[in-house]
């Protein structure tokens, strides 16, 4: 038996649903980072300007 | 952490040659698209040069302005922005001096070789391969000081602009190595490694991305550092510019199948290309307001500041842009504007808009930090905002005109059911009167690019006789101790491991792991591309139900293979398209709708993307020979108002008939299936010259063809689309082993019998 094979037995709705479900997970995961340190996330917007003392380390 | 603070110094002079790239290559690029431009309303103005000609030129202009001008502003924006947010000189000067030179290099080896019709053909990516190991070569070693600098940086965060730049490197790499893979056949000459279908999935796969990828992500890199600079103030959501980030990496790369709607791409691919897209639109209206609004605060500055100037128009026209790309991804929007004029004032909104104006805002910016002087004229910058506004809205509201007009006008049925407008010129005609507007916009936004090259130029003559050096100082970075992804479990906790686990996700300490932790965070940004792209490419591939075989569809005869490659050099896929779809007006004006079978032994493809003049893959046998060679001679000769340019040259030119052996090697080698013909092309293809220019002389037209390019291009045009006509017993009528014997591929001239009231 061929990977096409096995590929084109496959319903291909499943290589639509599946990377869906993984960006869903990665996105919720991201928010949820984004959401919980949101003062350490103020202080790393300010990084470009803070030219000589550095930001957070 | 140590609490020593190292001196070091910034490597300025390689952002000076950047810059000065960027400055110079804008000007060519602009001119190019310009003069193009004006040939679209004046073909003779290509002076009857072949290197002049549209169909070589347009991918000059189009490599340059990506490549030569974007590129330089991407690279003087990486190097100026990384080495101030990570703290750190560049990690090599001989690199960065390589990579600059490398770059410079390959630009001209671009320029030198697309006017002599020497390309892929693969829209973005023509350069053949001996330019495609230099720059796979030359990125590399980008590639190696960018992540050497963050290897030795005194920064421990890894701001968010450099994210999206290691996301460009990875995914510019990857997109390049696998759309170029190809046979060469000579040191010019490749054969793409994919066919048909498969190829154009894996150009528009590569095309989009390189939107994506080159200009989109280190844009916003840009955007992300610059702006702040400029306003002095903080990024409005830094939060939202991670979400901004993952976001686009993870939907981008599956986008570019909706530039293949209703062509023989298989439907659910262009579906899935379709809802990734439109899920587009929110990431990048989320990085647009985040621009935006970081000018809060700082708005009472723009009227005042060219460059806050530049970029609050420039972050406008990414938000039009990415508002425009989702809407024309959409199956029925596409099936309008797909091959107008539409498609090419969204690219420009983009290019000239977006691209553009950041490059500018950026320009004026770095020109007195870099040269440590004032900028020579800052009201000079303020007349370039304005000029270059105005041609940009003349540019893009005549082509949004021109686009809908003639896609209209191609739909068009009159009252008894027929086709309005039957005759594809009269679109063509119509539309015109815009094209003369656009030559009026491109103007004016050349002549703003002019004015910035002189601005940089007179602004550098003002640099003090010996530069201060750019110094800084920061403590270096002590061994990190910070969030690990380890799980520690306190010896007297008394929750469970499953609990510590997921407060440690919720908590999202991972992700703060990756800020930090360079080499894991570009290791996932690359696994998160190649997932997504192998998610599309697999089943695109091996799915056998994609390609359904048509037994009548053969190989090219030798002579036609070469007439294809003449086809591919002279870039006629810039104005003609080889793809019927599905659609009523498309099936009545060109025949029956292309199948994903007959594309299989086109390597490249040859779909096209742009309709300046009519499709052509049901012309075979549609016109006499004859009709062809006074087309190709003096197109207006045929159709009084073409503003196809004349291709005598093609009459000149002596056919190559030494060389179709290999190229009939390397397609063999390829799969295809050529039985003796590898064994016998050349004899066979001066056979069918033979019988073709025979019939040329037969019809009435001149008899010393015979030895010319011209035959071979007429023999692919004569064959094109043809197969799919033919009776069942000419389906199993014997294949290319039979043409040792009777070699000129007989059947299409017998199928494709003149008919003289074609003329």
């Amino acid at each position: 038996m061929k990977l096409s094979d096995v590929v084109s037995a496959m319903n291909v709705s499943i290589f639509a649903t599946l990377p869906l479900l993984i960006f869903l997970g990665i996105f919720i995961g991201v928010v949820i980072h984004v959401t919980f340190e949101k003062e350490r996330f103020e202080s790393l917007s300010r990084l470009p300007l803070d030219r000589h003392q550095g930001g957070p380390k | 952490m140590s609490t020593h603070s190292e001196k070091f110094e910034y490597d300025d002079a390689t952002v000076r040659k950047f810059v000065f790239a960027t400055a110079f290559w804008g000007v060519v690029a602009t001119l190019v698209g310009l003069w193009l431009a004006v040939m679209l309303v004046a073909p003779t103005m290509n002076l009857g040069l072949p290197q002049l000609s549209f169909g070589r030129l347009r991918p000059l202009h189009t490599n340059a302005a990506i490549f030569a001008f974007a590129g330089n502003a991407i690279f003087a924006a990486i190097y100026y922005s990384s080495q101030r947010l990570l703290k750190t000189r560049m990690f090599s000067d001989a690199l960065s001096k390589f990579h600059f030179w490398g770059w410079q290099g390959i630009i001209v080896a671009a320029a030198l070789t697309l006017p002599f019709g020497i390309t892929q053909s693969k829209e973005y990516a023509e350069l053949e391969w001996p330019i495609d190991l230099a720059i796979a070569v030359v990125w590399v070693a980008f590639a190696v000081n960018f992540f050497g600098a963050i290897a030795k940086r005194r920064e421990r965060h890894i701001y968010v602009a450099v994210w999206f730049y290691v996301a460009t490197i990875i995914t510019v790499a990857i997109l390049h190595i696998f759309n170029n893979l190809a046979l060469p056949i000579s040191p010019w000459k490749s054969y793409s490694a994919y066919a048909g279908v498969q190829d154009a999935f894996m150009q528009w796969w590569y095309g989009h991305n390189a939107v994506a990828f080159f200009l989109t992500t280190p844009f916003l890199g840009l955007m992300y550092y610059f702006l702040p600079k400029a306003a002095n103030r903080p990024v409005f959501s830094y939060r939202l510019s991670i979400l901004h980030f993952w976001s686009l990496v993870f939907l981008y790369i599956w986008a570019g199948p909706h530039h293949l709607h209703y062509t023989a791409l298989p439907e659910w691919a262009s579906t899935l290309g379709m809802l990734f897209s439109v899920m587009l639109w929110m990431p990048s209206w989320g990085g647009m307001i985040n621009g935006l609004m970081t000018l809060r605060g700082a708005w009472n500055r723009v009227s005042e500041d060219p460059v806050l100037k530049f970029f609050v128009v420039g972050i406008t026209f990414y938000g039009m842009a990415t508002f425009e790309g989702p809407l024309l991804s959409i199956k029925s929007v596409n099936a309008l504007s797909h091959y107008t004029d539409w498609t090419i004032a969204h690219v420009h909104s983009g290019a000239l808009g977006w691209n553009g104006f950041m490059t500018f805002g950026m320009l004026y910016y770095l020109a007195p930090r870099l040269f440590q002087t004032k900028l020579w004229s800052k009201k000079l910058a303020e007349v370039h905002f304005w000029i270059g506004t105005i041609g940009i809205l003349l540019y893009i509201v005549a082509i949004y005109a021109a686009g809908v007009t003639q896609g209209l006008m191609w739909r068009a049925f009159d009252s008894t059911g027929r086709l309005a407008y039957p005759d594809f010129v009269e679109t063509v005609v119509r539309i015109l009167p815009m094209y003369w507007v656009r030559v009026l916009g491109g103007s004016l936004f050349v002549t703003g690019m002019v004015m910035a090259f002189v601005n940089i130029i007179m602004t550098w003559r003002n640099r003090p006789a010996v530069y201060q050096p750019s110094s800084d100082e920061a403590p270096a970075l002590t061994e990190y101790v910070g969030p690990t992804t380890t799980l520690v479990i306190p010896h007297h906790s008394t929750i469970s491991d499953t609990g510590l686990r997921l407060i440690y996700f919720v908590r999202a300490q991972w992700h703060r792991v990756w800020e930090r932790q360079p080499l894991k965070f570009t290791i996932w940004v690359a696994v998160a591309v190649i997932v997504a792209s192998l998610f599309e490419a697999v089943p695109t591939f091996l799915i056998r139900s994609n390609i359904p075989t048509i037994a009548a569809v053969k190989p090219y005869s030798p002579l036609e293979l070469y007439g294809r490659d003449i086809y591919v050099a002279e870039g006629c896929y810039n104005c003609h398209s080889q793809m019927v779809r599905p659609i009523r007006a498309e099936t009545e004006r060109y025949g029956e709708y292309s199948k994903p079978g007959e594309f299989v032994y086109d390597r490249p493809f040859q779909w096209g993307s742009r309709r300046i003049g009519p499709d052509l893959h049901r012309i075979g046998g549609k016109y006499p020979y004859l009709w062809h060679v006074r087309h190709m001679q003096d197109p207006r000769s045929t159709t009084p108002q073409s503003i196809m340019p004349a291709y005598g040259w093609l009459f000149k030119d002596n056919a190559d008939f030494a060389s179709i052996q290999k190229r009939v090697d390397g397609m063999a080698m390829l799969g295809v299936p050529y039985g003796e013909a590898v064994l016998h092309a050349e004899s066979m293809a001066r056979k069918q010259a033979h019988e073709v220019s025979l019939e040329i002389v037969a019809q009435g037209g001149p008899s010393d063809l015979e030895g010319k390019e011209i035959i071979a291009l007429i023999a692919y045009l004569q064959r094109l689309g043809t197969d799919i006509k033919k009776l069942p017993n000419a389906a199993s009528a014997p294949d290319l082993k039979a043409e040792s014997e009777t070699p000129a591929r007989t059947g299409s001239v017998a199928v494709n019998k003149p008919v003289l009231g074609g003329i």
